[in-house]
């Protein structure tokens, strides 16, 4: 007895130690992936943050009848042709007096974001009273002031490699010291679309639109494959073709997502004639794609649910179909929820199917229903980060951190619908 | 093979053999089981006595490599036509497992499931003074009669097993099959299903199988051994434990080496 | 005989085989003894029986408890359950047995000399009869014999009427001459006890024929 403890004991520092270096090995995994996670997200919110705010400039514009209402007649088509631009270029120029030469007065009327004219036509058209008038008004600037605005080391930079030259600077400068320069909330970035200029650009657009294809890339996949796998799980005769479809979906979960584009493009958009870009297509692209993930999510959370359970229920006299719906299924929920919500999360930030559909262009309307051209989130990102204009940036980061938000949210819902059905087992 | 009971017979097996793929479980089994008694079935592990018994409420037809020959009659009807539906069956033959399995439901859901679903009760309050009697019958309802919407895993082995045979009663099945129903449970959980059998034999007929002798010595008036298969001796229990008449039972019975 | 799967169960049941047969064994000696002093008055060796009885009793109680023992620990049934069970009445009876010849040495403490015209030695034959034939019961049960367990009860028939001839033959003997009524009565008083255990091995045969009459066929 006492030589085999002897054994025992020699053996056992060797298996301790090898013990000690798997769990330091995990350790050093484990914060790797913590630390690269800090670093991502560091440099993701860093970057992203400074596009929630926006740069405000403070002007007296004088609502001059004479460019607004020239015949005084208060017809809203006379008001909507407008030449607002000359109220706010009068405005600018009325600030730098100074300021004559055409090229820099250019300069100068660049500095006010373009889309304040149309702000101003809404707000004289709500605000009648306001012409012929003068009110300080603080109107969004330009990317270009903006970027100045938010990267003050840029000023230090020489002037032939900077965005804004040494006239530009002391505007923008003068500006601020007066007190008519400021940080605002930018309130485009949640109400508008994608725009050619980075301070009218906005993710609404994008964010809808993979709000309407997950809801139906959710709405299709989720029933079809929920049934195809308990179909194939537990009604099915098992047979050589039975085989054979399990093969086949399972391989389907492993093909590139390209793929299911091309597929969506040879019969949704050229045989069905479905709408080009729209999330109705973009969801059934992304469906057909998820369908696979779900069906393998379904089966295995079916196969794991203890035989007693249905021995039980057969044993009372319940059909197949009851012993499942009743009994099966529920507590097989939890384990499809989870499919459910890494299939999603897939298609959420999927782009390469949805290029084969025309779902990655320059949209720049809100989409409203199911069959508007629209783009989704992760496409927009890439958009973004494919244009020149360095106010979109920030705006790059801004969009990863609002489809990490999506993607949060999400997975949160799906997290505590699974808790729902886990308490009753 | 005869029983020596004088009562009706409830059930008849005539040559029933079953196969697992190629290989051979039971051996052309004839045995009787007379109504409103409790038959024991005995024997070593794998002689095929819980096959037989699942042959009864054909549970074995969910099991795709099995194969069954033969006829078993019930109230001389053949179970294993053609055209008789086995959810039919399991209605009037209810079934106790080895290890108590209570849906994850509530305790009255559970005891309310098999009505509901084979449509024996028209209303609310007939329901519940179903599920009521039947948890009564099962010896469970004082026990749990204040917490009939807690779940049915909540409660001890032996409640457990309770509730499930009050689940099977519920349906009001001629029959009651018993795969080992106490082998999970503590001694004292034993005896008070060991009672329970004993009241309702009065009113079902009982088939149950057990690995404890004393067991069936003490539960069953009739008692059938089988060995590899084959059913080697059937007769009244006190005479099968005191002077069987096939030296296997007795070896088996007497722990030697058989 | 095929063995038990736990082997300690067979070691039980041989232990109790083996204490039945020493006490058995132990019972014959004293009815042997207590004849032998009934032709040859020895009063030290009627003693020593009388004594050796206590060793008997506790054989019982020890038989007993390790029956009891056994019936706990095996929970047996069938052969082996019969076993145990006879194996209890044995040992009772065999006690019994032991408490006859330790009255018959009893008997002859109460007597001090053979009279001079006493010359039968018909008890001494029939006491041979009766140990012969314990002898035999005692045999069919080490041997689970129902071959010899059956001729013991005919051999008691013998043994009977032996009995009654000693009987008459005492009965005349003491109507012939008065000096032996005191002697003859207590070998009357002998008579009845060896009979006695005749009855008592008949008894035992019995049990032997029972336990193996439900034999497998």
């Amino acid at each position: 007895m006492t030589n085999i403890t002897e054994k025992i004991k020699l053996s056992l520092s060797k298996r301790q130690r090898s013990e000690k270096r798997f769990k330091f090995l995990g350790f050093i995994g484990i914060s790797f992936a913590i630390l690269f996670l800090i670093i991502i997200l560091y440099s993701i919110f860093s970057q992203g943050q400074s596009a929630f705010k926006s740069t405000y400039i403070e002007l007296n514009i004088f609502f001059d009848e004479k460019i607004i209402d020239v015949e005084g007649k208060r017809d809203i088509e006379d008001i909507k042709f407008a030449n607002f631009r000359k109220i706010i270029t009068n405005s600018l120029d009325n600030y730098f007096p100074e300021v004559e030469k055409r090229e820099e007065k250019r300069k100068l009327h660049e500095f006010i974001s373009s889309s304040e004219e149309k702000n101003l036509m809404n707000l004289v058209l709500s605000n009648q009273e306001l012409i012929g008038k003068s009110k300080q008004l603080w109107l969004l600037a330009s990317s270009t002031i903006d970027v100045i605005h938010k990267n003050p080391e840029m000023e230090r930079i020489v002037e032939s490699d900077r965005l804004v030259d040494d006239l530009e600077l002391s505007w923008f400068k003068t500006f601020k010291e007066n007190g008519n320069l400021k940080f605002g909330f930018n309130k485009n970035f949640f109400s508008k679309a994608d725009s050619t200029e980075p301070e009218q650009a906005g993710v609404l657009g994008s964010m809808l639109g993979s709000f309407f294809t997950l809801l139906i890339t959710l709405i299709l996949s989720f029933p079809i494959a929920v049934a195809a796998g308990v179909f194939l799980e537990e009604l099915a005769p098992k047979n050589r073709f039975t085989d054979f479809i399990e093969v086949n979906i399972n391989n389907l979960a492993a093909v590139p997502s390209i793929i299911f584009g091309l597929l969506g493009l040879a019969i949704f958009l050229n045989v069905m004639h479905l709408p080009r870009s729209a999330p109705i297509v973009g969801g059934m692209v992304l469906a057909l794609m998820t369908l696979p993930t779900i069906i393998i999510a379904t089966r295995a959370s079916l196969k794991a649910v203890p035989p007693s359970i249905r021995e039980a229920a057969i044993g009372l006299g319940a059909t197949k179909f009851q012993t499942v719906n009743h009994h099966v299924l529920p507590l097989s929920m939890p384990g499809i929820l989870t499919g459910t919500i890494i299939g999603m999360s897939q298609a959420l930030g999927e782009s390469a199917p949805l290029l084969m559909i025309g779902m990655v262009a320059f949209i720049v309307d809100i989409p409203g229903s199911f069959t508007d051209s629209a783009t989704v989130l992760p496409v927009q990102i890439y958009l973004w980060k494919s244009t020149a204009a360095r106010g979109f940036l920030e705006l790059t980061a801004a969009g990863v951190m609002v489809l990490l938000t999506f993607l949060i949210l999400m997975n949160g819902l799906a997290v505590f619908v699974r808790q729902k059905f886990e308490k009753k087992w | 093979m005869v029983t020596v009971t004088s009562n009706n017979i409830k059930i008849k097996s005539k040559k029933i053999s079953v196969f697992y793929g190629d290989k051979k479980a039971l051996d052309s089994i004839n045995l009787e089981i007379p109504e409103k008694k409790v038959t024991s079935l005995i024997g070593p592990s794998g002689c095929g006595k819980s096959t037989f018994l699942r042959c009864l409420n054909r549970m074995n037809d969910t099991i795709d490599i099995c194969r069954i020959e033969g006829e078993i009659f019930i109230d001389d009807k053949n179970i294993y036509e053609k055209n008789l539906d086995p959810v039919l069956l399991r209605a009037r033959i209810g079934m106790v497992f080895q290890k108590p399995n209570p849906f994850p439901k509530s305790i009255f859901d559970n005891v309310a499931y098999g009505p509901k679903i084979h449509g024996i009760v028209n209303s609310e309050d007939e329901l519940n003074d179903l599920v009521k009697d039947s948890l009564k019958k099962a010896g469970l309802y004082n026990e749990v009669k204040d917490r009939l919407n807690e779940p049915g895993t909540s409660l001890s082995g032996g409640q457990q097993q309770r509730l499930c045979i009050a689940r099977a009663i519920a349906v009001s099945p001629e029959v009651i099959l018993m795969d080992e129903p106490c082998s999970a449970l503590d001694p004292i959980a034993t005896a008070v299903i060991e009672e329970l059998i004993d009241e309702l034999a009065k009113n079902f007929t009982i088939v149950i199988v057990t690995h404890s002798m004393q067991q069936a010595a003490r539960v069953s008036q009739q008692t059938a051994f089988f060995h590899m298969g084959n059913l080697i001796e059937v007769g009244k229990t006190e005479e099968i434990f005191s002077m069987p008449k096939q030296i296997k039972t007795q070896d088996y019975i007497t722990g030697k080496i058989g | 005989m095929k063995e038990h799967i736990v082997s300690t169960y067979d070691d039980d049941l041989n232990t109790l085989k083996t204490k039945l047969l020493e006490m058995g064994v132990l019972v014959e000696r004293q009815i042997f003894q207590a004849i032998e002093i009934t032709k040859i008055i020895n009063l030290a060796k009627a003693k020593k029986i009388q004594k050796a009885d206590d060793a008997i009793d506790s054989l019982e109680v020890e038989i007993r408890e390790f029956a009891t023992k056994t019936l706990t620990k095996r929970q047996p049934l069938a052969d082996d359950l019969r076993k145990i069970i006879i194996s209890l009445k044995i040992s009772s009876i065999l006690e019994r047995i032991g408490d006859h010849a330790s009255n018959v040495a009893g008997r002859i403490l109460h007597v001090k000399k053979v009279p001079d015209n006493y010359v039968t030695e018909s008890i001494y034959q029939l006491g041979l009869l009766v140990v012969k034939n314990y002898s035999k019961a005692l045999s069919s049960f080490d041997q689970d014999s129902q071959k010899i367990a059956q001729i013991v009860p005919t051999e008691d028939i013998t043994i009977n009427s032996v009995y009654e001839t000693c009987f008459r033959e005492h009965l005349h003997l003491m109507m012939e001459d008065r000096e032996v009524i005191g002697f003859s009565t207590q070998m009357l008083f002998i008579a009845k006890e060896l009979e006695r255990i005749g009855d008592l091995s008949k008894v035992i045969s019995k049990e032997v024929i029972y336990n193996l009459k439900g034999k497998i066929v």
